[in-house]
């Protein structure tokens, strides 16, 4: 077998590439082998309650992460989250997020009139759109 | 990639045919400047980042699939060397998608679309669309923007069986195409070898110009707007705009790469570009998922609409990408 006649750095860009081909590669064929056949699955997290400062004393933000553990993509992922004191829904919020990509997660915030405990709110994934 | 001919004459006698390493650094120049040269529009393009997030690992992997082998055809004949063997071109093409893939990873960072915050999925998948469409560029510009030196070394390997008294590796061939060349008396057939060429050029072409109209949401709005006499219109427009650029418009390389003897060729000539048109239409828009869930009609109808700016590509890539 001859090889074809390169100097070093030939040799060096084409190891480089070569390697970084082979790694894109196999990363993709696992991938596809392990969730490719896998829908959406999407997860709400909320943080705790926080006031920005500089703004309303009756404006609360809430931290909001939307994950998705499936191996399909989530669009225009709608979340709506409750304010529920007892019993009663004080407030209602919601929020759209343009992508979940698979195996990811997006975050955002949502802002409350009447402070909020963790345990008060209730968030849930409305729908969302297979892109 | 390779050095050009003039830095053949280095000392280094005891190897002639290996290129000096400030010449290798003026290709990567170069392939780098072609790089993003020609797909800096993809690169700023949001459809491409979405792309990136939504593409499922198969679809990738065919794009990387698809990508080295219009890569390899490119490689082969319009490459720097038409000497380069197989092995060449393949070494050649990797070197390409390799730097494809660190530019726009580089500049997908830069310009704020990956970072460490995303999910590998994520970033792999944004890096691999964007890298392939720089990959292109990089081919392409390591060919085609080195002005000065021919670069061309003898005719390709067992191409030209009518012609075995030819030199091999001499650097005083008059050819200036990779392509194997009819003979001066136009023979009553081409050969495989000609055809296979330029069609892999006029593939090139297609894919280089129409790369960065495939994603954008403009093809899909406008097919669904079209009548069924506005897809035959543009049909018809674009079998003409192929026609005019290979056959009337003197485009550089018109005279010497296309045959026109008789109205057959012409007819024959437009209506193979208008092939490599559609099918290259048909793969990016495939590629781009821009037939998932569609109906026969509407897919169909979005390749039509791509198909012009494809036949374009396809036959000015024809003429303006081979190093004449």
């Amino acid at each position: 077998m001859t090889l074809p006649k390169k100097n070093w750095l030939e040799w060096t860009v084409f190891a480089a590439g070569l390697t970084l081909l082979v790694a894109v590669a196999s990363y993709l064929v696992v991938q596809a082998l392990r969730y490719s056949d896998e829908p959406a699955a999407l997860t709400v997290a909320l943080g705790e309650p926080w006031s920005p400062a500089g703004t309303d004393l009756a404006q609360l933000a809430v931290p909001i992460t939307v994950g998705n553990h499936g191996g399909q993509t989530a669009a225009e992922v709608d979340v709506e989250v409750l304010l529920v004191r007892d019993g009663e829904v004080l407030e209602r919020r919601e929020l759209t997020f343009p992508f979940v990509p698979r195996r990811s997660s997006r975050s955002g915030s949502l802002t409350f009139q009447h402070h909020p405990r963790r345990e008060e709110l209730v968030a849930h994934v409305l729908g969302y759109l297979e892109p | 990639m390779h050095a050009s001919q003039d830095l053949h004459d280095a000392p280094d006698l005891a190897a002639p045919q290996k290129s000096s390493v400030p010449g290798s650094l003026a290709e990567y120049g170069r392939g780098l400047a072609g790089g993003l040269l020609f797909s800096l529009p993809l690169l700023y393009t949001m459809e491409m980042w979405d792309m990136g997030q939504v593409a499922q690992p198969l679809r990738l992997l065919a794009g990387i699939g698809g990508t080295f082998f219009l890569l390899l055809g490119y490689n082969r004949y319009a490459g720097l060397r038409c000497d380069a063997g197989l092995r060449e071109v393949m070494i050649d093409s990797v070197e390409e998608l390799g730097l494809g893939f660190l530019l726009a990873a580089g500049l997908l960072a830069l310009l704020g679309v990956i970072d460490a915050q995303m999910s590998a999925p994520e970033i792999v998948g944004k890096i691999v669309v964007e890298g392939l469409a720089v990959a292109i560029g990089v081919s392409v510009g390591t060919a085609q923007l080195g002005g000065d030196s021919p670069g061309l070394a003898g005719d390709p390997d067992g191409d030209k069986p009518e012609q075995p008294q030819q030199e091999r590796g001499g650097e005083s061939s008059a050819s200036g195409s990779c392509i194997a060349r009819e003979p001066s008396q136009t023979p009553a057939v081409h050969s495989p070898a000609w055809l296979s060429g330029q069609l892999s050029l006029a593939l090139c072409g297609a894919v280089l110009v129409a790369a960065s109209i495939a994603p954008t949401d403009e093809i899909h709005e406008i097919s669904v707007r079209a009548h069924l006499l506005h897809l035959l219109a543009l049909t018809g427009l674009t079998l003409g705009v192929g026609a005019l650029v290979l056959y009337s418009s003197g485009f550089r390389g018109a005279t010497t790469h296309v045959r026109h003897r008789d109205r057959i060729d012409v007819v024959l000539g437009t209506v193979s570009t208008y092939l490599v048109s559609m099918i290259a239409s048909a793969a990016l828009l495939w590629f781009f998922g821009r037939f998932d869930g569609e109906q026969f009609d509407m897919g169909l109808a979005q390749t039509v609409v791509l198909a012009l700016p494809t036949a374009i590509g396809a036959s000015a890539g024809r003429l303006l990408l081979q190093s004449s």
